[in-house]
């Protein structure tokens, strides 16, 4: 089991009314899962992958990642929690502005101290793997949105994370591109990884072993 | 990794050209001055430490009390306390300094810089000796040591070891040493050393090793390896005060041993001493300035880095998305800044090599910057490091501690703590420009107020001819030529100038004195028409005057002694008084007059008749000076062809003895200046991004009908708040500071309310112009285009 997450509320208050993102959410991920959540726009996808990622807080509710109770945990924990299991993929292709193409695919590794040479092999074979290399010293301003989506995944993918967290992973792909990366993901899934990924598309869902539908903030089938 | 920060931080700097160029520019130009200061303070403090014996050396001064503290000590002293305590190793004596007229190979100067100086003279200091014998060079009486700049001088680029020169056209020495120029970091600066044998010819208080008469500077080296504790130092003072008290049991002043290292910047209390001191205050504001400078420097830095905060947040949610520690990003943040930093520094010190020779010139220095010393380039790494280590720290932990996501969605804008550590800064900016401003118009008005103040005697268009060996027995005729000559004819001839007077004696009676009073009083032999001349008033009897001939034992006093004596101006005429045990009549008072720097109070004062004394002064006519000159030439010259003729004036000597105080003043105005024009490159910056961030703002009002004046406004007035609040901080701060300067004058301004209120506006209306650029264009920018950026 990696993370158990028990009767979740998160709300913000407007005008005196507390609005609820994420209501009463229940659910338990076990390693080797691989879990769409689906539901329509504005449903708390987002939100609920964030509160999972450890991004966003919540107001009430118990979340356990790998046994620890994650409102406990320290900001130093959660750092080393994400250079050693987890890998991040936003929904908006967020990437460092300032970095290259392959400055941003290497900082992952940075912080997780790997060799010059390690670095060097585990980035070429990312742009190799995502057909990229001849775009490695470009800006991301540079890049069109799916080239940036991309290097999104291959930046999450890098480090070899043993959760993927992935948030539309394909959202801005051809269909092509979207079946390559839903191809890779069955892949990793098969050795081992853990992957939670937030679809728009019941095709995508189908590579799953289990689909989560939210209405809401609420799950609605599980 | 660090290769990756510093990346990064290259970009960031290539991308933010405006707000890099600012934070650059600013701290360059604070380090610069900061360097400058500092290099300025290590060579004030540096003084005479280049004596190997340094730390054993002493100088013999004297408290005479009711605050006449001299440097000066009698000539049997040093010699007589070596025979007693046996912690004295050896002991020197200078004279003070003598102006003398030196010929030689033809060529004939007047020389300032000359000491009379005991035999060991350059065994107890490691003044350099080129050639001769540093123990025989100073034995024999015609021996006599010459700088080599002063052997060029007279000699050019001959050998001038051995050679003959003379003094005052009548004695006759051999060179027997050539001395490296002195360094500019002596308290002692000479030309010429002659021995004191020489003078121990004719100086009655040489032969006879007096104990009673205050006149040479007396240094004593205590033991080898003896390197006195504060206690062992007092407990020699008292000792040597046993022994005085035992040899003048009517007289007690106390002796102090003042570190020969702290004779330079802790002096400024000495009278009768040798000239060219500086002031341990000074130095400790002018360290206190640097630290200011920079400070602001870093506070722009810090400023504009926390503004621009929201722009690096997005990097930061990233970041730690993908696995950095906060300590990884504060030292990420840390090595922005450092490089920021190393940047200015390098500019900062191309600045300072070139300004240093202007630097200079303005504090008459010899500040030689050396990169490659280890000392100096250790000390500018460190301020590198310590500029960058400050400044980036508060970014940095701020930056570091947003959360990622919120960070990533830009949900963090300002935050309000965050605006409230920026306004702090702001302030404490404004602070000490305010400070810094009312510590310029303080010092101006101080300055200007002793150059304009009344003295008591009118000092304009006073010229004199100072003391000249070879008129001595010509007196009379010169008298008597002066008079014959219209333009010269308002003359008189005085034993002293009431400049910077430096005798004084306690042997002063008058009837019901305090016996156990030991107050001292200065005196100037004068003759009958130095009160006219000075224009001195007179306030009771007469001044002297040779329709009365019996002058020569009655006295003229000022109100000061008047009061002292207990007298008034109804009884004082005619009442009798001794002076150095010479009885006398009280004939005239005279209304107080300034006859020392403003620092000192008036003392009481006895005029005491001579008809003939060395210095003549006269009043020339206006518009006269140039032929009144060239008729006294005229007129030494057939008197004594022998003695160039040489001039003062009065008004002149007067602003020279300020020229220490005008120049800190120079200095602490322009660093003054350039670190309020520090805070303002960083207000313009702040102001910049204030308008950038508000643009849509102000486009959607303008849209709504805003006026440009009202936008304007509504941009100002934060700033304006924070100005205000700085000035209600600073003004308490400045008063006091400038409050305890000013005690250190017993002549001085009083602060007042315009003084602030003048700082003040002149702050806010600085502050206003520099904001007034950028939010003026952000006010007229059309509003569909920044609209549009959206
Ligand atoms: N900080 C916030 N304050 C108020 N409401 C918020 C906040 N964050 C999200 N919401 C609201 O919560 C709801 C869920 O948002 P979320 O981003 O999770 O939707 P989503 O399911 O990911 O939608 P999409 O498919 O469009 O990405 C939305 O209605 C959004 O307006
Ligand atoms: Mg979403």
């Amino acid at each position: 089991m990696i993370l158990q997450i028990k009767n979740l509320f998160k709300w913000v208050n407007s005008g005196g009314n507390r609005v609820f993102l994420l209501n009463d959410i229940d659910f338990t991920v076990n390693e080797g899962e691989f879990i769409s959540i689906m539901g329509p726009s504005g449903s708390g996808k987002t939100t609920l992958l964030n509160v999972i990622g450890m991004l966003d807080d919540f107001n009430e509710g118990e979340y356990a990642f790998l046994n620890e109770p994650v409102h406990t945990l320290k900001e130093k924990y959660r750092a080393n929690l994400y250079k050693e299991y987890i890998g991040f993929v936003f929904q908006s292709y967020h990437l460092i502005d300032e970095l290259t193409v392959y400055e941003n695919i290497e900082t992952p590794l940075l912080y997780k101290k790997h060799s010059a040479s390690e670095r060097k092999a585990l980035v070429a074979d990312m742009l190799d793997r995502f057909n990229i290399v001849g775009k490695k010293d470009l800006f991301p301003s540079q890049l069109s949105g799916g080239q940036q989506q991309l290097v999104g995944i291959a930046r999450a993918l890098v480090s070899s994370p043993k959760l993927i967290l992935a948030d539309e992973p394909t959202g801005n792909l051809n269909s092509t591109q979207g079946t390559e990366i839903m191809e890779l993901f069955k892949q990793l899934n098969k050795e081992g990884v853990t992957i939670i990924q937030v679809t728009h598309s019941e095709s995508n869902a189908t590579y799953g072993s289990r689909t989560i539908r939210l209405k809401d903030g609420m799950i609605v089938n599980n | 990794m660090i290769r990756n920060y510093f990346k990064i931080a290259w970009r960031n700097l290539i991308k933010n050209k405006g707000f890099s160029l600012i934070n650059i520019g600013g701290l360059s130009i604070g380090m610069s001055c900061s360097i400058l200061i500092l290099l300025w303070v290590l060579d004030e403090t540096s003084y005479d430490k280049f004596h190997t014996n340094a730390n054993q050396i002493y100088r013999l001064t004297v408290d005479a009390g009711s605050d006449f503290k001299a440097a000066v000590s009698p000539a049997g002293m040093a010699s007589g306390l070596q025979d007693i305590i046996p912690e004295i190793e050896s002991t020197m004596r200078l004279s003070p300094p003598i102006t003398a007229l030196f010929e030689a190979n033809n060529l004939k100067f007047e020389e300032q810089h000359v000491f009379c100086a005991d035999a060991n003279f350059l065994e107890m200091f490691n003044f350099s000796l080129l050639k001769g014998h540093l123990k025989t060079a100073l034995q024999n009486p015609n021996g006599i040591l010459i700088t080599t700049t002063t052997a060029r001088k007279y000699f050019g680029s001959e050998d001038a070891l051995g050679k003959i020169i003379r003094k005052d056209n009548k004695d006759t020495f051999t060179i027997t040493g050539i001395l490296a120029d002195t360094p500019s970091n002596s308290h002692l600066q000479f030309d010429i050393i002659l021995p004191m044998s020489y003078l121990a010819k004719t100086d009655k208080n040489l032969i006879k090793n007096t104990w009673n008469n205050f006149g040479f500077y007396s240094y004593i080296q205590f033991n080898r390896g003896h390197k006195l504790s504060s206690e062992a130092r007092t407990n020699l003072e008292d000792e040597i005060n046993q022994i005085y008290a035992s040899k003048s049991p009517e007289f007690q002043p106390k002796f102090q041993l003042q570190p020969l290292t702290d004779i330079h910047l802790h002096s400024s209390n000495l009278q009768i001493d040798v000239s060219g001191h500086g002031n341990i205050q000074y130095v400790n504001i002018f360290i206190i300035i640097a630290f200011i400078i920079l400070l602001v420097a870093c506070i722009n830095f810090m400023n504009l880095a926390t503004a621009q905060s929201f722009r690096r947040a997005k990097e930061v949610g990233l970041r730690k998305v993908i696995g950095a520690k906060r300590n990884q990003l504060i030292f990420q943040f840390l090595s922005e800044s450092i490089l920021i930093s190393f940047i200015s520094l390098f500019i900062a010190v191309c600045v300072i090599y070139l300004v240093t020779p202007a630097f200079n010139n303005l504090t008459e220095k010899q500040i030689v910057f050396q990169l490659l010393d280890n000392k100096i380039w250790l000390n500018l790494i460190l301020i590198g490091l310590i500029t960058g280590l400050f400044s980036g720290s508060y970014p940095a932990l701020f930056l570091s501690g947003f959360k990622p996501i919120k960070a990533i969605k830009g949900r963090l804008r300002s935050g309000h703590e965050n605006l409230l550590f920026r306004n702090g800064l702001v302030i404490t900016q404004f602070v000490v420009s305010v400070f810094l401003l009312v510590g310029t118009v303080v010092v101006y008005k101080q300055l200007n107020f002793i150059k304009d103040k009344d003295l008591g005697f009118d000092k304009s268009n006073l010229l004199y001819i100072p003391e000249k060996d070879g008129i001595y027995n010509k007196r009379s005729a010169l008298k008597t030529v002066l008079q014959q000559n219209p333009l010269t004819s308002d003359f008189s001839m005085v034993s002293d100038l009431p400049t910077n007077l430096i005798t004084g004696a306690v042997n002063v009676e008058w009837e019901g004195k305090d016996p156990n009073s030991k107050i001292i009083f200065p005196r100037i032999d004068i003759d009958e028409n130095f009160t006219s001349v000075f224009q001195i008033e007179t306030l009771r009897g007469r001044s002297f005057s040779k329709a009365f001939g019996t002058d020569a034992s009655n006295y003229v006093i000022n109100e000061k002694a008047m009061k002292v004596m207990g007298m008034n101006l109804e009884t004082a005429i005619g009442k009798n008084i001794s002076f150095q045990d010479k009885k006398g009549t009280i004939i005239g008072v005279v209304k107080d007059f300034n006859f020392k720097p403003l620092q000192y109070a008036i003392e009481p004062l006895i005029l005491r008749f001579r008809e003939k004394n060395n210095i003549v002064v006269v009043r020339t006519q206006p518009g006269k000076t140039e032929a009144t000159i060239k008729a006294l030439k005229e007129i030494y010259g057939n008197l004594n062809p022998a003695f160039p003729f040489a001039y003062n004036f009065v008004d002149k000597d007067l602003e020279n003895q300020y020229r220490g105080e005008q120049q800190m003043g120079t200095v602490f105005n322009l660093f003054a200046i350039l670190a309020i024009f520090i805070s303002c490159i960083g207000l313009y910056g702040l102001s910049a991004f204030i308008a950038e961030q508000r643009i849509k703002e102000i486009g959607i009002r303008k849209v709504l009908g805003a006026s440009i004046f009202g936008l304007v406004n509504m941009l100002s007035k934060d700033f304006f708040k924070l100005v205000l609040t700085a000035l209600f901080i600073a003004t308490p701060i400045a008063w006091y500071v400038m409050d305890t300067w000013l005690q250190d004058f017993a002549y001085h301004i009083n602060i007042r309310w315009w003084m602030f209120a003048l700082s003040g506006i002149a702050i806010v209306v600085i502050a206003l112009t520099t904001i007034s650029f950028q939010t003026i264009k952000a006010a007229i920018t059309n509003p569909i285009k920044s609209l549009k950026t959206e």
